[in-house]
């Protein structure tokens, strides 16, 4: 597998993953075990990108010697994890701005509504996203067709997306309390998202810089635009034309924009909830 | 805007108070329940309280209770911040009148995320 990032997709030998284990435990007083390995490889592949590292073991084997490097893996390791429901304005934004017309046009022609989350991650995203859409429907969302597809280029996230369940540390991240109670199982330390959430959600592994052939009334392309190339960029913001009808949305991340990439999308809503629209 | 702490273990509501500091609120600490009511009735409601539910003289749990039926403290929003992970330890701390919820151990992010949820403008966009 061709990883968009630039950096193959690399095992990472077992004393570089302690090495890195005991790195964050001693610096930042965090437990990495043994079903969280999957951040070394998806956290520090990036790190090696930002750094100029052709795989991630060659910036492993760096890092052992040099103080700066150390600081951020540790930091790659510890922070931005995500969490559900992530900026909370986005969210409120779809509801409140989006959905209402969304769901009236749709309600009268194919009743069915489909979002999009193009860098799915470990699943919050997209787990948030269909919760939302049930709460939204209410008990008439039985009555409509509703998909969420959540897409990654990392295998090994989708794993974990797939498999919908959490540890108490992530249930605590931006989900609130009256949600997990609603939609998710707890057995022993973890949460599992109930059927009725994980049906909604087809997972499926896929390279933004490749072609696809998905539509979405809305897509969530959040702080994963930043890993491209500025041609990658625009070209990927050219193919959500052809994805994304013309009432729907496209949101990206807080601190992302179209600006200097492509005119054919319009910026609406303001502040901090905003999303695109394509250009008329 | 006013913050509330309380729980018995002082090494918590020095955590809790770095944060809340961090984001921009004053902070006022209680140790148990009963001090906690008795800090209210003489500041009056603060902007957030985030109560441990297991606490000696009187619980986080018997404090929201009381803080529910008074009506000057009625609208106080109240976060429980608490070993308990049992849903239906969740659902009662919830019929009780707490508005939100996060289980102990959390991070800093988890907080200032809650804290969001919560509508009290705080946290990075």
């Amino acid at each position: 597998m061709t990883l968009d990032l630039g950096v193959a997709a690399m095992q990472v030998s077992s004393p570089d993953v302690n090495y890195v284990r005991d790195l964050v435990r001693r610096r930042a007083a965090i437990v990495i075990d043994d079903g969280q390995q999957y951040l070394i490889v998806d956290r520090l592949s990036a790190v090696a990108r930002d750094r100029g590292f052709a795989s991630t073991p060659e910036l492993i084997t760096a890092t052992r010697t040099d103080a700066v490097l150390q600081t951020a893996v540790v930091e790659a390791l510890t922070t931005n994890e995500t969490s559900f429901f992530r900026d909370v304005a986005p969210f409120d934004c779809l509801k409140r701005d989006v959905l209402p017309a969304l769901a009236a046009a749709r309600a009268e022609t194919t009743k069915t509504l489909t979002i999009w989350s193009a860098a799915c991650s470990t699943g919050q995203e997209p787990y948030s996203l269909a919760m939302l859409l049930l709460e939204y429907l209410g008990p008439a969302a039985a009555t409509w067709k509703l998909r969420v597809i959540a897409t990654d280029f990392s295998d090994a996230v989708l794993e974990r997306a797939r498999a919908g369940k959490f540890k108490q540390l992530e249930v605590n991240r931006g989900l609130p309390v009256t949600l997990l109670l609603k939609y998710f199982e707890r057995t022993g330390t973890e949460w599992t998202i109930k059927p009725e959430v994980r049906r909604l959600v087809e997972f499926s592994q896929l390279n933004l810089a490749a072609t696809w052939s998905h539509r979405a009334d809305v897509v969530f392309l959040r702080n994963v635009l930043i890993y491209f190339d500025t041609a990658t960029k625009a070209a990927i913001l050219a193919k959500m034309h052809a994805t994304i009808p013309a009432d729907g949305a496209l949101f990206l991340g807080a601190a992302e924009s179209v600006v200097g990439l492509d005119t054919a999308w319009s910026r609406l809503g303001r502040d901090r909830a905003v999303y695109y629209r394509r250009t008329p | 805007m006013k913050a509330l702490v309380v729980d018995d273990s002082r090494a918590m509501r020095m955590i809790l108070k770095r944060a809340l500091t961090q984001v921009g609120f004053e902070v006022v600490e209680a140790g148990d329940g009963k001090q906690a009511l008795e800090l209210l009735a003489s500041t009056g409601p603060c902007d957030l309280a985030l109560v441990d539910w297991n606490m000696p003289v009187m619980t986080g749990y018997e404090l929201i209770v009381e803080v529910r039926g008074r009506r000057e403290l009625d609208a106080m929003p109240i976060m429980m911040v608490t070993t308990e992970t049992e849903t239906a330890q969740v659902s009662r701390a919830l019929d009780a009148g707490a508005n939100e919820y996060m289980m102990k151990p959390f991070s800093e992010e988890a907080l200032r995320e809650k804290l969001l949820l919560m509508g009290l403008g705080v946290g990075e966009a």
